[in-house]
């Protein structure tokens, strides 16, 4: 009875003081809305490249605008330029072997894309209302977003729910296409924290597409005939999210863990494993490196050619339904200087090959992807 | 695993954690505030990743409430 | 560049204080100085009971007459005074200092009861009226005194502003009243030497701290002896007179400010400070009335 009370005490005592003095300018542990003086800006230039074939060269302005004392607005924009070859479709071979076919044609597009994210902070919570949109070439679409974000515990667990709508349009250059496509989703999420070094979020996010859901660029082989990719008209699909991210003291380093599980209603089954160690070095710089391993199965209706027609008349060769692993390595290397300012370089390889499915079928396409992209990145609070 | 199933496995998944987890002090937290203690550290180099391999394989989702077209076909 | 240490002293609060950052450029870990001080100043001109253009000197200049509405910061000051006072039942009291009209530690002469008695009927927090953003002092000669509050506050601030701006291993030391910002760069702890309360030239023990607040409490540094019995400048605010028992206390919190009430109150409570301080769930010394001295690492701290 005395132990209990004597532990009620020390929680009591220190627990009271604490709370009162956290409300003290000089003491509180980070407001989360944007000081009224701070304007924080962060650029990054991207280029992409793929198997000598394509290239992405992309600009992205995000920028936080506080507005008062309980609101501010994250304002983030993107310019794309993209421009090569992508393969068409497969055929069988004179061995029996399959063989891809490449239009030849090179593809430019130019795309811009922008979100306005207006936040709105209570107590506890945080509500925040995105419309966005982005154009180009032959696509466009319009999107909303709003989450609610709450904590609890003393802010060692936070909440998250989110909707989402989009409405977007499919066209494609030297094609006389215009189809509607559109997007629902819900999300939610807890983070938690376990201990002083270590903290757990798990997300699921449900998404449900309906309208044009094929790729107007690619063809197929069915039989003899050649014939336009052909996907269902509705795609429902389920993403499980769980993250563990732990300090390491004796390396002054973090370790970051992620796994996410997807399903959908094509047949797609998809697992993802990231790690990421984020190691503080001495004079403010960080190295970060990154490895992910990603494997999928095949969507129901893809082959890389069909011998025979589908009562369904759904088609798809587009490899990416395929059944296939990929791992990507990724190594950032970041300088911070003050309190205000960083810059940093993120390098990252790419390659996805049927075999690197290591279990299960796998595709034996000879269809083998690589890529890799270099982002050079600066952050500065005004 | 079907969806119904993932649903079950996560809503238990939360569950469980909230009930064991340690109620951190604020004091305790300082390691928890290093910038690369965040779940993502980075969020727009998080978006340019997803962008790049979300173009590339058939998988999406999971990371942030973030939804929108990016017309990747 | 390699990283250095610098030390950077400044007058404020009636102390001598002083800023010792690590930094690897000697004008840039200047310029962060210049900003910390700029925060104490600015904090003095606001609380100081001396200035009387300060916020505090404004709310004493309305005593007996209507209150006066506050302004955030203030009221997060006066809503931590009122938390220390009913965590301590009534021992911490910012409106105890009125007492300093009636003892005189220079004098060697104890006061007479009727006039503590009378300054008495101006003590007590319970007596105003705090109801946030405005406070109101009933009685003309009632005062408020951030004196056991402030150089704490002002010892953190100045901590996490030093560290915001980049620095990782440095120390704040505002005439005892200490926040440790980081340890030194290679990894070891700061030691500060706690002063012996009846030998203030000595060092009675050490303390290593790597980061967070020290505080501590004293009877030494205003107090006169009569007839072989110390009367110190800590006095009860619900008798009026000096509290007998303890020597000193130290404190060691994740801040300063709560390291410095802590001390204060565990002063405030005598011997039976020694028991109460086990309760809070922090570090702690205590010196007795005997010379003896205790310490307490709490499994808390690290």
């Amino acid at each position: 009875m005395l132990l209990v009370g004597a532990v009620a005490a020390t929680e009591k005592y220190l627990k009271s003081l604490m709370t009162a003095a956290l409300a003290l300018p000089g003491i509180a542990l980070g407001a989360s809305v944007l000081d009224a003086d701070d304007i924080p800006l962060v650029y990054k230039h991207l280029t992409y490249e793929e198997d000598n074939l394509m290239q992405v060269d992309a600009d992205y302005i995000n920028l936080g605008i506080p507005i008062n004392a309980t609101n501010d607005l994250l304002v983030a924009l993107e310019y794309e330029t993209m421009s090569g070859a992508s393969p068409i479709f497969f055929a069988p071979g004179p061995g029996g072997e399959i063989i891809e076919v490449t239009s030849g044609a090179s593809i430019t597009d130019e795309r811009t894309a922008a979100s306005f994210n207006f936040r709105h902070f209570t107590d506890n919570g945080m509500l925040s209302v995105t419309p966005a949109g982005s154009d180009e070439n032959d696509y466009e679409s319009v999107s909303v977003t709003t989450e609610y974000q709450w904590d609890s515990n003393n802010k060692n667990t936070t909440y998250s729910l989110g909707v989402g709508y989009a409405d977007e349009t499919v066209s494609a250059t030297g094609q006389d296409l215009n189809e509607d496509k559109e997007g629902k989703s819900l999300f939610a999420g807890v983070t938690q924290v376990l201990d002083a070094h270590s903290l757990l979020q798990l997300n699921l996010s449900l998404a449900e597409e309906s309208g044009y859901l094929s790729d107007p660029y690619k063809l197929t082989l069915v039989d003899t005939a050649i014939l336009s990719d052909n996907r269902p008209r509705e795609r429902k699909q389920t993403a499980f999210l769980v993250r563990y991210i732990m300090y390491m003291e004796e390396d002054d380093a973090s370790l970051h863990l992620a796994y996410r599980y997807f399903d959908d209603d094509w047949g797609i089954k998809a697992h993802t494993l990231e790690t990421t160690w984020n190691q503080e070095l001495s004079n403010n710089w960080l190295l970060s490196s990154s490895l992910r391993y990603y494997m999928q199965d095949k969507a129901d209706f893809y082959a890389p050619f069909f011998s025979t027609p589908r009562a369904d008349g759904i088609y798809s060769s587009d490899f990416r339904l395929a059944s296939y692993g990929s791992v990507l390595v990724g190594f950032k290397l970041e300088k911070t200087f003050g309190s205000n300012t960083s810059i940093n370089l993120n390098i990252e390889y790419y390659t996805r090959r049927g075999d690197l499915k290591i279990s299960g079928d796998h595709s034996t396409d000879p269809e083998h992807l690589t890529s890799s992209m270099v982002t050079f990145g600066i952050s500065h609070t005004f | 695993m079907n969806t119904r199933n993932a649903i079950i496995l996560a809503t238990s998944f939360v569950l469980l954690s909230s009930g064991c987890a340690i109620n951190l002090k604020p004091w305790e937290r300082g390691v928890l505030a290093k910038t690369h203690m965040s779940v993502e550290p980075d969020a727009l180099q998080r978006t340019i990743r997803e962008q790049v391999v979300t173009s590339k394989e058939s998988s999406s989702g999971g990371f942030s409430v973030v939804g929108g077209g990016c017309g990747c076909n | 560049m390699a990283t250095q240490l610098h030390r950077f002293s400044f007058k404020a609060m009636a102390c001598q204080n002083e800023l010792s950052l690590y930094y690897n450029n000697k004008k840039a870990a200047r310029e962060i100085a210049d900003q910390a001080i700029a925060m104490v100043n600015a904090l003095e001109q606001r609380y100081s009971r001396y200035l009387p253009d300060s916020i505090l000197s404004k709310i004493n200049a309305s005593a007996g007459q209507s209150g006066i509405s506050v302004d955030p910061e203030t009221t997060a000051l006066l809503d931590y005074a009122q938390t220390c006072y009913q965590q301590s039942n009534g021992l911490f009291d910012v409106t105890s200092g009125v007492l300093r009209n009636v003892w005189d530690f220079k004098s060697n002469n104890l006061p007479k009861q009727q006039d503590v008695e009378a300054v008495q009927q101006l003590v007590g927090w319970d007596k105003l009226n705090w109801t946030p953003p405005r406070i109101t002092l009933p009685e003309s000669g009632m005062e408020l005194d951030f004196g056991g509050i402030v150089k704490e506050y002002a010892a953190d601030g100045c901590a996490n502003l030093c560290r915001s701006l980049g620095i990782k291993s440095g120390m704040v030391n505002m005439g005892g009243d200490i926040h440790v910002i980081g340890p030194h760069p290679d990894g070891n702890s700061w030691i500060i030497g706690i002063q012996d309360p009846r030998n203030p030239d000595n060092v009675i023990t050490s303390i290593e701290l790597k980061q967070g607040g020290l505080a501590s409490s004293g009877d030494y540094q205003r107090s006169m002896v009569i007839d072989d019995k110390r009367y110190s400048h800590i006095l009860n605010p619900k008798t009026g007179w000096p509290v007998q028992g303890l020597r000193a206390v130290s404190v060691i919190a994740p801040h300063c400010l709560i390291a410095g009430s802590t001390s204060t109150i565990a002063m405030l409570k005598g011997e039976e400070g020694k028991q109460w301080l086990d309760t809070t769930g922090l570090s702690y010394l205590w010196i007795d009335g005997q010379g003896k001295c205790f310490g307490h690492q709490s499994g808390a701290s690290k």
